[in-house]
């Protein structure tokens, strides 16, 4: 049954996403098309004028594009969960034969394929429309840089600590994040007006509130406090951080509690009016 | 004859209004059963309650002994009183939905209801008018084999040539084991279908009888006796 689900959350959902993204291809397919023109006719001819102004208004665009492209998939797949779980497709969704887990893992899937088809669409665009022999050894060094700055960041420098970094980024990013939006729309469910209201304000209240825990957490488990974060920082490799481990075990602990929390919503305190 | 629907002291509040208030009732199988009663006397709720849409305040409500969840879904084909398919979907696509998920959807009855209606099945519900989604819907509950069906208000929105078709094809298409639990406020139109009517106000039950009962005995249609027992 899950897979079903999951076979018509995709239909349901891809068609508009798809063309967005393919959009964001195609700009960028463009913005490369130009610049190969451009300088294969003008290369000697830098200071052209029209050219700076096309390319700076073209980089904007494109980097508000990204940004737009970002946060309507995540707006999109919210209004979709809010209308198949509380709207009148509610009343379909919740006589399926399947049980509130299953429509909760439809979901959350969904919504884990669109993140990283996400990441994936605006990596492909940015090869488009960068990566060539003269850039390549440029990009190359600054992955290399972002690594070293992220791994330096937690104060661990051998792989499986940096492994264990990017699986903390993970649960944070999949598990934390992706429990909080549907968890916020469930709790959105139960104000007795306003629904969609009520699932924004149960999003920032919870960010709020998860913020609070995380800074009290960091000042707890942080060596010296708040007064060493700094010196971590700055003294890098050697220099033992256990504190994001313990915010990774929180943000595991917080995305199980939202998972649940909205399984309760839904088996327990379902009301569709 | 076995018990389908049990209601055991079931109350729904919404804040401080009470929409149902403890109610018992038992429905059986093999019937054509009508819930009867004026505008928010509790009947939609009640079809809610069972279909697990709602929770229930109190009470205890069990559809084929087990209380609303996955197993009691399987068997209960419900057509609420809005419009609940998603728009982007053609009629076939919806058809193979329902198939997917219904292990009792019959797929070649409901593309012969659909022609017999004159339906294309590969128009989109956002291309159609309301009544044609309303006789989609209906199409696609009463094209499964379940052993009960609810059906809120299923010839409000359609014209009277199609509710003689609708209800014909209600009385054909379930089986003697089956029941069919009928909401609406058109009563003359279905009460020649109805085996039983149950009259519900404020939240109670005010009365259920079979139909025939209430001929031989108080000598009165259904009809009249809706406007008698709810008159303003």
């Amino acid at each position: 049954m899950l897979k079903k689900l999951f076979k018509y959350e995709w239909k349901s959902v891809s068609t508009l996403l798809l063309i967005v993204h393919g959009a964001l291809l195609v700009y960028a397919l463009i913005g490369r098309i130009g610049y190969q023109i451009y300088f294969s006719k003008f290369l000697s001819d830098s200071s052209n004028t029209v050219m700076g102004i096309t390319t700076m208004f073209y980089v904007v665009v494109y980097v508000f594009g990204i940004m737009a492209v970002l946060l309507m998939t995540m707006l999109y797949l919210a209004i979709h969960i809010q209308k198949s779980f509380f709207s009148d497709e509610g009343y379909l969704t919740h006589t399926l034969p399947v049980s509130p887990t299953q429509l909760l893992l439809s979901k959350i899937f969904i919504y884990w394929v669109w993140t990283i088809l996400d990441l994936i669409f605006v990596a492909a665009s940015i090869a488009i429309l960068l990566v060539n022999k003269e850039t390549w050894p440029a990009i190359v060094y600054g992955f290399r840089e972002m690594w070293h700055t992220l791994t330096s960041l937690s104060g661990l420098s051998d792989i499986l600590n940096n492994i264990v970094y990017l699986l903390s980024l993970c649960i944070e990013f999949f598990i934390f994040s992706t429990g909080l939006l549907i968890f916020a729309v469930c709790l959105g469910s139960q104000f007795k007006t306003h629904k969609v209201m009520g699932s924004v304000l149960s999003f920032f209240g919870i960010i709020i509130l998860c913020n609070i825990v995380d800074l009290i957490i960091t000042s707890i488990t942080l060596p010296g406090g708040f007064g060493t974060v700094m010196m971590i920082t700055r003294a890098g490799e050697r220099v033992t951080n256990y504190s994001y481990i313990i915010e990774t075990l929180w943000y595991l602990a917080a995305g199980i509690f939202f998972f649940f929390g909205s399984r309760y919503i839904l088996s327990k305190r379902l009301n569709l009016e | 004859m076995s018990t389908i629907l049990d209601c055991r002291g079931l109350t729904k509040r919404y804040g401080n209004k009470l929409a149902l208030d403890h109610i018992d009732l038992s429905l059986d199988r093999g019937k054509i059963i009508g819930l009867l009663g004026p505008n928010g006397s509790g009947k939609t709720t009640l079809i809610k309650l069972l279909n697990g849409l709602l929770v229930p305040t109190e009470g205890e409500i069990f559809v084929d002994g087990k209380a609303p969840g996955v197993e009691t879904k399987r068997i209960v084909s419900y057509l609420p009183e809005r419009t609940y398919l998603n728009r982007w979907m053609r009629v076939s696509d919806l058809i193979s939905y329902f198939c997917d998920f219904y292990e009792d959807f019959d797929r070649s009855r409901a593309y012969d209801m659909l022609q017999k209606l004159n339906i294309n099945p590969n128009d989109r519900l956002s291309t159609m008018s309301k009544g044609t989604k309303e006789k989609v819907q209906l199409i696609l509950v009463m094209s499964r084999r379940a052993s009960l069906y609810c059906l809120d208000e299923p010839i409000a929105g359609v014209d009277p040539a199609a509710r003689d078709y609708i209800l014909s094809t209600i009385i054909n298409n379930y089986d003697e084991n089956a029941t069919i639990l009928i909401s609406t406020h058109l009563i003359s139109d279905v009460e020649n279908i109805l085996d039983d009517v149950i009259f519900i106000q404020n939240g109670h039950i005010r009365m259920q009888d079979s139909v025939d009962n209430i001929r031989m005995a108080k000598g009165v249609s259904v009809d009249s006796l809706f406007r008698e027992v709810f008159k303003c």
